[in-house]
């Protein structure tokens, strides 16, 4: 699933280390999603549109696959 | 207004260390004391049933080499039980959410298939050729296949992402 969770990332002035902190994940966790090659499950994509303050289809676009 | 927090995590993450602190409150050594304590007994109880059952001509020896090679591993077993994951530099809080828990229940269940296959085909080719395997080398084939197995598409995964 395609997504915009890098450029929100970098938006808000975070590294993928202090994200993944943030959640409570691995940095690869992050660089996986980013890339999307990991679909996040359904808590952890809650945690990331409540860290960016916005709804979870704000950063993920399930029309968009690879 | 923003230095305070910022500070409190920074003191937060230096408490971490590579094998954490124990749950029950103290430092490094007193979780390391606190391992030992468990781990020493029930490796002691491992190596009296051994001798028990092995009978050995030299349990001198015997109990040495079994209590050095058990000891490590029963008190890591310990160390896992008393130690305060939170304070373990590297470890994430929710690992049931990290990629690295998805590539080990891929690697798990593609391990189990195989093996599932291996003992299928392992039972019928043993037994048309009547193969003189004993349970104890068919246990430990298994048991190494199953581990290598497992390492090897647990690396792949975490190559390939």
């Amino acid at each position: 699933m395609k997504n915009n969770l890098a450029e929100s990332r970098v938006g808000k002035g975070l590294s993928q280390q202090q994200l993944a902190d943030e959640l409570g994940v691995s940095r690869q966790t992050i660089i996986s999603i980013e890339k999307g090659r990991y679909d996040p499950s359904l808590p952890l994509a809650f945690k990331l549109a409540a860290t960016f303050g916005c709804k979870i289809e704000d950063l993920f676009d399930p029309e968009l696959s690879d | 207004m923003n230095e305070q927090p910022r500070v409190g995590k920074v003191s937060a993450a230096a408490k971490k260390t590579a094998w954490g602190r124990s749950r029950f409150g103290g430092g490094g050594w007193a979780l390391f004391v606190g391992s030992l304590a468990i781990g020493l007994p029930i490796a002691l109880g491992l190596v009296w049933l051994e001798i028990q059952f092995g009978k050995p001509s030299q349990p001198w020896l015997f109990f040495w080499v079994l209590l050095l090679a058990q000891l490590p591993i029963t008190t890591v077993g310990g160390w896992a039980v008393l130690v305060d994951r939170s304070t373990i530099k590297g470890a994430v809080k929710n690992t049931e959410d990290t990629i690295e828990n998805q590539w080990y229940t891929k690697a798990t269940s593609g391990a189990f298939l195989d093996i599932f296959v291996l003992t299928g085909v392992g039972s019928a080719v043993t037994a048309y050729l009547d193969l003189p395997l004993t349970v104890s080398w068919t246990l430990t084939i298994l048991a190494i296949f199953s581990v290598v197995d497992f390492g090897v598409r647990y690396l792949w995964l975490r190559r390939t992402a």
